[in-house]
């Protein structure tokens, strides 16, 4: 047995190596990457004379419809469910919906969908712009009072080459408002469990410059506090019953979606402070009727069995000019986005882009129906894989650390040829957004301790052959 | 994300990657098939045992330093292609690349010495010499299996049959 000293050198460097790979790569602040890359949205869609019908299904076992409370605790208010990094921690951020439609448009929306409105600056991105930066701006900042960098399309700002899309390069608004007379946006709906779903209405809005909500009035309004007096509003007794939620209810989810969880315009007073106990829990979004173009879609919803089911309806043409009308026969792009277990901004779902057309061969071909319904059971249902997209933004894959920066400036590829399977775009997206995240991969640990080995191995046979005589 | 560094090594063009992946392959398969030639030469030849014995350390190393350099283009080959991890083809690669590195320390510290220590009375033909050539022998169709077979299961999968 020629076993020595190499395994006084083999087994601290095995040690070093595995304390290297588990403890020792600092995470960021804005940093959760959820164990489950990919789920499944099934989808169907239906149209009459009218109207067009979205209907989705997909598993959660969360109950996502709490959303943003201020509550009483130990003598002054405290908000909970603030944008969290991840899901929340007391599932008090909503869960959500999403559809982006675009009529052929918006140049790259059919080839690389929602990937084309995330740029390098958008809120929570490691490359967020900060707010002051934001507010200096000149049209995120002082046209639209706005204090941080959401979803735009590339053809909002200035750039010689379509692609081009830095945030703070926005078009004067006359050339932004020529081009959402000419439909040139993307158009957002947004089920909201929470803002939105206890009235049974989708927040419609559109993605030009930023994500912005249709004109009109939108489905939810704040409720304003401090510290020290708490919320203006708190539900009026007369109408509900009681004057605030139970946090502790809330943290466990214990109210049913057909309860009052939400306030509501309807039923909110003024805060009388001598109702109020140790875990009294306000909605700060308050609930009212939305208005105009942005209140054009009904949603209705159902979680059962440990399944959402959501429908969306409206009108195939609206008139609206922040709305895409639906045409029988013509080319639309749909992305959906998925946000479970109670997390927001970046932390959600998305789909690779599909080709809708009504009453025509398609990815998705949405099916005539006689009546003001549809019948679920006679609509084909379309599986739809969604990811978790990373930190990949449209400004990486037109660069060029990004391998394909060519055939996408060119708008030569889709996702679909590059990526064929969404789950190993989404671990290819994760990887690049903790590269740490390589090192800890199951064969990379197994490879290295095999490296490790194979030196004591050889440390073994150089000590064997240098015995030779 | 500031990946530029890790981008080039990870996800550049890893021709070279390859290039030095079937080298360490070259180097490593080219020492167990040197033991193996020179095992079918002792069989018929078994006074030569101790000088086999002699040489075999040699390509131990050579097998090692092969494995070495599997390994360390393996992982930026792994690494620009996080999604074979879950591929039952690339897991089955893996389970003959552990079985022959596991059987590589079993012949280092086990069969190896042992061998030195055997082959000058091989002719004896003891029940000790017996006993160790069927353990010899299940090592050996593991080495043989354990190398052609993820040989075989990476072709297939880098010519996408499986």
């Amino acid at each position: 047995m020629k076993f020595k000293g190499s395994k006084f050198i083999g087994i601290p460097l095995l040690i070093l190596l595995s304390i290297g790979l588990f403890q020792g790569f600092a995470q960021a602040d804005n940093r959760y990457i959820p164990d489950e890359l990919k789920t499944t949205v099934r989808m169907q869609v239906a149209y009459n004379d009218e109207d067009i019908f979205f209907r989705y299904n997909w598993d959660s076992k969360h109950r996502g419809w709490f959303h943003d409370y201020l509550v009483y605790q130990d003598g002054e208010w405290v908000r909970y469910g603030a944008p969290p990094v991840g899901p929340d921690k007391y599932g008090l951020y909503e869960d959500r919906m999403t559809v982006m439609i675009d009529d052929g448009s918006v140049k790259g929306f059919d080839n690389f969908g929602g990937w084309l409105t995330v740029h390098d600056g958008l809120r929570a991105l490691d490359t967020e712009v900060s707010s002051a930066s934001v507010q200096e701006d000149e049209h995120l900042g002082e046209n639209l009072d706005r204090n941080d960098v959401r979803k735009f399309i590339p053809q909002s700002r200035k750039g010689d080459q379509w692609w081009e899309g830095v945030w703070d390069e926005a078009l004067s608004q006359e050339k932004l408002d020529d081009l959402l007379d000419k439909g040139i946006f993307v158009d957002l709906w947004q089920w909201r469990a929470h803002r939105g779903n206890p009235i049974g209405t989708v927040d419609d809005g559109y993605v030009l410059d930023y994500r912005h909500g249709d004109d009109g009035q939108g489905a939810f309004t704040n409720n304003p506090w401090d510290e020290e007096t708490g919320p203006k509003y708190m539900f009026d007794p007369d109408e509900v019953g009681f004057a605030a939620l139970d946090f502790e209810k809330l943290k466990k989810g214990e109210y049913d979606m057909d309860e009052i969880y939400y306030l509501h315009e309807d039923f909110m007073i003024p805060l009388d402070e001598e109702q109020m106990f140790e875990g009294a829990a306000i909605p700060r979004r308050p609930l009212q009727e939305p208005e105009g173009s942005r209140a054009v879609i009904d949603g209705d919803s159902t979680w059962e069995d440990d399944q959402y089911t959501v429908e969306m309806r409206r009108e195939l043409d609206t008139g609206y000019i922040d709305d895409k009308a639906f045409e029988e026969g013509k080319e639309y792009t749909i992305a959906l986005g998925l946000f479970k277990n109670s997390s927001g901004s970046r932390w959600h779902y998305i789909s690779y882009p599909y080709e809708l057309r009504l009453g025509a061969d398609a990815d998705i071909e949405a099916t005539y129906i006689e009546g003001d319904q549809p019948d679920w059971n006679q609509i084909e249902e379309y599986e739809i894989p969604v990811i978790y997209p990373g930190q990949v933004t449209w400004s990486w894959l037109t660069s060029e650390d990004h391998a394909g920066y060519e055939e996408v400036r060119n708008n030569e590829v889709s996702i679909w040829d590059i990526h064929e399977n969404p789950k190993d775009m989404a671990k290819a997206a994760v990887m690049l957004e903790e590269p740490a995240r390589l090192f800890r991969q199951p064969f990379v640990i197994l490879a290295m301790i095999i490296i490790v080995g194979s030196i004591i191995l050889i440390i073994a046979a150089i000590r064997e052959i240098k015995e030779l005589n | 994300m500031e990946l530029g560094f890790i981008h080039s090594i990870f996800f550049g063009e890893d021709t070279l990657m390859r290039i030095l992946h079937i080298v360490g392959f070259i180097i490593a398969v080219g020492g167990v098939a040197s033991i193996d030639f020179l095992l079918l030469v002792f069989h018929f030849k078994p006074e030569l045992g101790k000088s086999l014995a002699k040489v075999f350390p040699i390509f131990s190393g050579q097998i090692s330093l092969g494995f070495i350099l599997l390994s360390l283009t393996g992982i930026p080959l792994i690494l620009s292609r996080p999604w074979l991890s879950e591929n039952f083809y690339f897991q089955l690669k893996f389970f003959f690349v552990l079985a022959v590195f596991l059987n590589g320390i079993f012949i280092t510290y086990y069969a190896g010495p042992r061998f030195a220590k055997l082959a000058p009375k091989w002719t004896e033909r003891t029940a000790e010499i017996k006993r160790y050539e069927m353990i010899s022998a299940v090592s050996g169709v593991i080495s043989v299996t354990g190398w052609w077979g993820a040989v075989i299961v990476s072709l297939l999968v880098v010519h996408g049959v499986v």
